[in-house]
Formats: structure tokens, C-alpha cells, sequence
């Protein structure tokens, strides 16, 4: 650093004065040798103020000093000298005290001149007022603080935005109630970092009770009162706007009633619905704890969500109860009694949250024949069931006034267009007439029925491909003619239980058919197993209907049947043997038994079978009294039982039945089976109660 | 169309055991062929074979016999035969009449079997 020189500062005086003046800047000199002071420009005003005359000599530095705002002064005096030390330059801001008590900034920039001798003989320097360059300084500094904490605060606000869409994020919105609560109060419980979260909702006598409890066992919050309860309420409400409480170590003595056991401080924020208060989103911790107003904040805005919520999943819940009840109350509770014919019919509902618009329904007809519908309203929800309820109402007026079904089904396509709402729907409408079995199908868009024969094999009804009903307006449809043999069984579904996404339609339709064919040999059986075959016990995605009606042949007519001596007549036997027996009037366990006992027999007279020509065996059923009788005929030539192999077969013929008989002679072997059913007085037809 | 089988079976492995699904019914016209391949189904490694009746709507005494045969050829390899027969099932009266309990263990669901 360079020194000046003594002379540096002999300039003209009056130039000099003139430019301090201008500058507001006052200029000093001290000499090092006597410790005088010279000072010019505005010198005497900045240190003691505005009036203070320019020649006023402050004589001495300790003069200068003592203008020196006391905090100043030590590091005032030590400048000068700091500065001959390292012999050179220096700038200090300091402040003034002025004599009415007034503080000013005073820049201070000074500078050693060197004498003849080369060593320091003064310091010279000049003042400046800076207080106002100071005072934006600090402003600017206030402002840049307040912009950090600012920051800091929206930083803090984004971490509570994140963590309140956590408590507000839409796959929330399919839980339901309960779930949902448990979900946001976890929740809750970890962007608050407390221990304990209660949501209380007010019942309908306005008490508030406990409705799910996290972190914290339910039995240690307390119970209250309703009175207690209106109190709480009101005071949450203040009138109109809600307000968040909190009770620190029972420092609320009406708060600390609502503190569960092992909570030292908590907080609640009423849950409001439109201007009601439903309840109260409580906090507790563990340890003493006093939340913050930024807590509060939070706890208010979840509070505010969960109230929504519960009220958004209190109307789903509403509403899918409706949809559901809707749909349950249109589908028949009871199937008609025939004397034909047994029916059974199912419904499931999906597994997902609406419902859909499958339904099914049987109708007795004016002529004696029954009409057997099925039908899916495409969409689901509350409409879709709406829709399902009118199409069915008008299915039954219409097929009540004696038409046919292309006739039914035609109206019933108009009618689905004038409801105006573009809703699209398949159906399948068959008229039987379970005496003769002949039956007149119409299809609109809908999967084939699947007809099982009394031999177990299984065929879908290959009818006509037609419009569904609301495509279009003015639609013939034709008629397709399906015969149903004595012990036959016709199988009406949607196609819920036949649609998978990970297979074709082809291959549910295959599944269908060939679990239809292994089902037992009863409608309401047949039902149970495709069900559980199809579906594996699971609800489908979609809802499932399933409709089977089974032609059995007059009830408690001798049955007579007149068999080939093979193997594969067994089964047939004993479809034909349990359709008899349940128009017997035989319950499930004894239609289970008298067919094992009676194929037991029929097997030995198939094993015995022999000769150049194709032998026969005879099975005669009766009932008499209340006491089934089943008689085995064959006609082969008497054989010793080959009783190794067949040596199990009498104990389950005596086991299943009350008394046995066996003749064995020249002209064949005849076995005789009889067993008292054990309700003879019932009706002889199982009633088919047990549909939904 | 689909013809009328009396049985079918499906095969899968669990807990050490082979476990076989037999679905529909069994009479002369299919035990002796669903004992030969039941047999067969079981690897020398197998703790058994655990027979899953649960979809059978009908068992004559020639299926029964079956089951014997089938237990006594497994029993020759130290092998267990265990059934699963739910409890509403009908084949458990005429299981019953037969004894079978005596000779194998019957539970009422897979995984009990398998344990």
C-alpha cells in the first residue's frame, strides 16, 4: 500500500471547502507529534449534529472519541493506531452519538502520512454520514431475512401439502368408511408424529363415541356423556367457524375429559359436513407436548378432509346399499312351484364396489307354460339396476298378456328405446311347457342357454344371433325351437360367469359345458357346483346370475327302466333314479343313498352280465305309503358272487337301505330294496326355497 | 358338445405330498383306470398322495376298493394315502360304512392334509 505524503493534503483550502461541502463530507487531520486535531467541511455537523458550526475544533482525538457511541469507542481509539502499525489505510463505519441523542453512521476512511523524516507524522481522513445507506442496508437485510424465513415457511408449507395429500390423495376414495378411517388416521399419525389418533363421530342422539382408534387401545378412551358431548361440540363450533383445542397436561380441565389413558396431551378439530360438526379428529402424545400453530393448521386441514370423506363414502356406502337392496328386491325371492319342472337360480354380486344390471326371472304364463328370462343391463351402478327393474316389470306385463316371445322380446326392445337413456341390454327369453318339454327361445345378444340331456351330455342351444335390446328401434326377432326331454336340465347365465380376462369367451363357454355336465343331477346342486367350479368360490368381477330349470318327469310314477349290461348305463341310471326319488319326495341324503344302493346292485348285474347276446337289466321304483321300493332285475345265468371283489358292495346296499333282498336263481339274480322316507307326509316335491 | 366324463382329475404338488382333485363320479366304468394312474401320479420322493375328494358327487364300492388298493401299493413304498372330504360331503356315510378311517386319514380341507 502506497503512503501519501504530508503535501498530498496541501491543496487549495477554498476548493477544498466548497468540494466537502458538496460532498457533505468533512474532513479531519491529526497530528501524530501534538495529538492536534484540524478538522474542515462538514465536519463539526456530522458529529454534533445539524447547526454545529463548520470551524467548531474539536482540538483533540479524545474529543472526537467522546461523540463515539459508547459501544464504538474502544475500537474508535484503537483504530488510528491499528492503522500506523501496519502503516497504511483504513475505513471503519462507526457510530455518532449526537449531543440530543441521536445515533448516525459515520463512514470513516483515514490515511497515514508520512513526514520529511519518513516516518508517520499524521493520519488524515474524512466523514461521511452513511446512516441512511446503513438503514437500507439493514432494511434490505430484514427484507432478505424475512425472504429466507419466508422460504423456509413455504418449504415447510410444500412438506405439509405433501403430507395433506397424503391424507387427500384419490385412491382413497373406494375404501370404505372404516377403512378409509384407519387409513387416514395412520396417516395422520405420521405427518403429525403423534401416538394416538381417535376419530369420535356424534350418533343420532348427539353423543360422541369412539369410531376407530390408532396407536392407542380403544378401551383407554373414555366415554362420554351426551351432555358432555353438546358441550364439547358446541365450544369446537364457537359460533361459526371451527376451532382446533388442545389440552397439555389437563391444563383444559373440560378438554381432559376426552384424554384417552397413557395420553399426556392432545388435541381436537371438530369433523364438519356443511356447517355440521359429525364428529372430532383427536391427536394425542404420549409424552407432554404443546402443538404448534403450523400443527393445528394441519390437523385442521385433515380434519376438513376427513370429514369430507366420510361424508363422500357414507353417501357410497348409501348409495351402493340402495343399488344393492334395488337389485336383491327385483330379482324373485321365490321361483313358482311347478308340477313339471324344478328350478333354482343364483345371484352374485361382483366383487367390485357397484353393482350391476344382471337379473333373471321366471314367469309363470296365462297357457301353463313358464317363460325363463335372463338379462344384463350393460353399465353398472344405481342406474344400470333402475333400468334392470323397469325392463323386468315390463317383461312381466308383457309376457302376462299372452305374447309370444319374438313378440314379448320385440316390445321389450321398443320399450328399452323409449326409456331415452341409450342404455343397451342382452337377454335371453325361453317359453317352456314343462309337461311336454317343447319350448320356443328368443336371444338378444345374450350368451346361448346350455342344455344338459338326461345322459349327462351337455349341448349350448344354437339359436339365432340377434340385436341386443336398445340397439335398435324396430327389430323382428325370430323364435328358435328347444325340446327338453324328461330329466333334462336348461342352464341360463350372464356373462359374468363365462367372461375371464386372461381366457376367450370359447374356452369360459367350454368350462361352462363341462362343469354343467359333472354337476350333480339338481337344480339347486347343479347351481352350487358351476358357482364353485367357475368361479372357485371367488366373486367374480362382474356379477353373475345363473338360472337352471330341470324337467322331471310326473311325480311318484312307477319307474321302469330297461337297461343294456354296460358299464356306461350306470350313470344314466342313476341321473334317471335321483329325478324320481326327489319327486319322491326323498330328501337329499336318502336320494344319495337308495342311488348308491340301487347302483350297487346294478353293477353286480352288470359284472354278471354275459352271453353271445347283449344283455339287459331292469330297474322298477315305487312308492307306496311313504316306503320306496327298488327293484335290480337281470337275466344272466346264475353265477357265484365273486365275492373278493364285490364284497363291499352288500354292506352298502344294507347300510343305505332298511331291508334287502336278494334272489338268485336259474332265471337271473333279482335284489329288492325298500326304505320309509323320513318325511312320507311332504309334499312329494322338494320345494325350491333356498333361491335368493 | 361336450360328452358326459365321470371323472376327472387334476394333479399338483404341495407340502411334500402329490395331491390329486378328482371331479365328478367314480363307478366300475372309471376306478380301476383312475387307480392306475392315481398310482402312477406319485414319485418315489413323495410323502404320499394327498386325494382330494372335495368335487366327487358319487363313489361306488369299486371306488372304494380302489382307495384300498391305492393305500396298500403306497404303503409298499412307505407312502401315506390321506383323503380330503369336506364335512357336508355325502361320500362320508358310505366312507364310514366302509371303514376307510380306519385304514386312512380323512380332513375336512387341503390344507389340514398337507400339513
Amino acid at each position: 500500500m502506497l503512503l501519501g505524503t504530508e503535501t498530498a493534503a496541501e491543496a487549495d483550502p477554498e476548493e477544498l471547502r466548497l468540494a466537502l461541502h458538496g460532498a457533505q463530507v468533512g474532513a479531519w487531520t491529526l497530528d501524530l507529534r501534538t495529538g492536534e486535531m484540524r478538522t474542515a467541511g462538514t465536519y463539526g455537523s456530522l458529529l454534533c449534529g445539524p447547526g454545529t458550526p463548520d470551524d467548531f475544533t474539536f482540538g483533540t482525538f479524545a474529543h472526537f472519541l467522546r461523540a463515539v457511541h459508547p459501544d464504538d469507542r474502544a475500537e474508535v481509539a484503537s483504530s488510528p493506531f491499528a492503522v500506523l502499525a501496519q502503516g497504511g489505510s483504513f475505513s471503519q463505519e462507526v457510530r455518532i452519538r449526537w449531543p440530543n441523542g441521536e445515533v448516525r453512521w459515520l463512514a470513516s476512511h483515514g490515511q497515514v502520512l508520512v513526514g520529511e523524516d519518513g516516518r508517520p507524522a499524521k493520519v488524515t481522513g474524512v466523514l461521511q454520514d452513511v446512516t441512511e445507506r446503513r438503514r437500507a442496508d439493514q432494511e434490505r437485510a430484514a427484507l432478505l431475512a424475512a425472504e429466507r424465513a419466508a422460504r423456509a415457511s413455504a418449504e415447510k408449507s410444500n412438506r405439509r401439502l405433501a403430507q395433506l395429500q397424503r391424507v387427500t390423495e384419490a385412491g382413497l376414495a373406494h375404501l370404505g368408511v372404516d377403512d378409509l378411517l384407519v387409513e387416514l388416521q395412520g396417516r395422520v399419525e405420521e405427518a403429525l408424529r403423534v401416538d394416538a389418533v381417535v376419530v369420535w363421530l356424534t350418533g343420532d342422539d348427539d353423543r360422541l363415541a369412539v369410531k376407530a382408534a390408532v396407536g392407542i387401545d380403544r378401551s383407554t378412551v373414555p366415554e362420554l356423556a351426551e351432555e358432555e358431548s353438546r358441550s364439547l361440540t358446541r365450544r369446537l363450533s364457537d359460533g361459526r367457524r371451527p376451532r382446533v383445542l388442545q389440552d397439555v397436561e389437563a391444563d383444559d380441565r373440560p378438554l381432559a375429559r376426552l384424554r384417552p389413558r397413557g395420553v399426556r396431551s392432545h388435541a381436537v378439530v371438530p369433523l364438519v359436513v356443511e356447517g355440521r360438526i359429525i364428529g372430532v379428529l383427536q391427536i394425542g402424545s404420549r409424552v407432554v407436548r404443546r402443538f404448534d400453530r403450523d400443527e393445528l393448521a394441519l390437523l385442521q386441514l385433515v380434519a376438513d378432509r376427513m370429514a369430507l370423506a366420510i361424508d363422500r363414502a357414507r353417501t357410497y356406502e348409501h348409495h351402493h346399499a340402495i343399488a344393492e337392496t334395488l337389485q336383491r328386491s327385483l330379482l324373485p325371492d321365490r321361483l313358482p312351484q311347478l308340477p313339471d319342472a324344478e328350478l333354482a337360480g343364483q345371484y352374485l354380486p361382483g366383487a367390485g364396489a357397484t353393482v350391476g344390471g344382471d337379473w333373471y326371472d321366471v314367469i309363470t304364463l296365462p297357457d301353463g307354460e313358464v317363460a325363463l328370462v335372463m338379462g344384463d343391463v350393460v353399465g353398472r351402478g344405481v342406474r344400470a339396476a333402475s333400468v334392470m327393474g323397469q325392463l323386468r316389470s315390463a317383461c312381466r306385463i308383457y309376457a302376462g298378456q299372452g305374447q309370444g316371445p319374438a313378440s314379448v322380446v320385440k316390445c321389450l326392445n321398443e320399450f328399452a328405446h323409449d326409456l331415452g337413456s341409450g342404455e343397451m341390454a342382452t337377454l335371453v327369453y325361453l317359453a317352456l311347457d314343462p309337461s311336454t318339454g317343447r319350448g320356443r327361445l328368443v336371444g338378444a345378444g345374450h350368451p346361448p342357454p346350455l342344455v344338459r340331456s338326461p345322459d349327462g351330455c351337455t349341448a349350448y342351444v344354437d339359436a339365432e344371433a340377434q340385436l341386443p335390446l336398445g340397439a335398435v328401434r324396430r327389430v323382428t326377432y325370430v323364435e328358435h325351437p328347444v325340446q327338453l326331454d324328461p330329466g333334462a336340465m336348461v342352464v341360463l347365465y350372464t356373462d359374468g360367469l363365462v367372461e375371464r380376462r386372461d381366457a376367450s369367451l370359447d374356452d369360459g363357454l367350454a368350462r361352462l359345458a363341462s362343469a354343467v355336465a359333472s354337476a350333480p343331477d339338481d337344480p339347486a346342486g347343479c347351481c352350487d357346483f358351476v358357482l364353485r367350479a367357475l368361479l372357485g368360490g371367488n366373486p367374480a368381477g362382474d356379477d353373475v346370475a345363473l338360472l337352471a330349470l330341470q324337467r322331471i318327469e310326473t311325480r311318484a310314477e312307477p319307474l321302469s327302466l330297461r337297461l343294456t349290461a354296460s358299464s356306461e348305463t350306470l350313470r344314466s341310471l342313476r341321473r334317471s333314479l335321483r329325478t324320481w326319488l326327489r319327486a319322491a319326495g326323498a330328501d337329499s341324503d336318502e336320494v344319495y343313498d337308495l342311488t348308491l344302493a340301487a347302483n350297487e346292485a346294478a353293477a353286480n348285474a352288470v359284472e354278471h352280465a354275459y352271453g353271445p347276446v347283449e344283455a339287459q337289466y331292469e330297474v322298477d321304483a315305487t312308492l307306496v305309503d311313504g316306503v320306496v321300493e327298488i327293484e335290480v332285475r337281470d337275466f344272466g345265468r346264475w353265477r357265484p358272487a365273486r365275492d373278493s371283489d364285490r364284497g363291499r358292495g352288500l354292506p352298502l346296499m344294507e347300510g343305505s337301505t332298511d331291508q334287502l333282498t336278494i334272489d338268485r336263481g336259474e332265471a337271473g339274480t333279482v335284489v329288492r330294496m325298500r326304505r320309509r322316507l323320513a318325511d312320507a307326509s311332504a309334499p312329494p316335491r322338494r320345494t325350491p326355497g333356498d333361491e335368493p | 358338445m361336450t360328452t358326459a366324463t365321470a371323472a376327472t382329475t387334476s394333479l399338483s404338488s404341495r407340502g411334500g405330498f402329490t395331491v390329486a382333485a378328482v371331479d365328478g363320479e367314480i363307478d366300475i366304468s372309471n376306478s380301476v383306470d383312475l387307480g392306475t394312474e392315481l398310482s402312477h401320479a406319485v414319485p418315489n420322493d413323495a410323502r404320499g398322495l394327498v386325494l382330494d375328494l372335495s368335487g366327487v358327487t358319487f363313489i361306488d364300492s369299486s371306488g372304494i376298493r380302489t382307495l384300498f388298493d391305492l393305500a396298500a401299493r403306497l404303503a409298499n413304498h412307505q407312502q401315506l394315502l390321506r383323503l380330503v372330504l369336506p364335512d357336508e360331503s355325502q361320500l362320508r356315510r358310505t366312507l364310514l360304512m366302509l371303514q376307510i378311517p380306519a385304514v386312512m386319514a380323512v380332513f375336512p380341507d387341503l390344507g389340514a392334509a398337507t400339513s
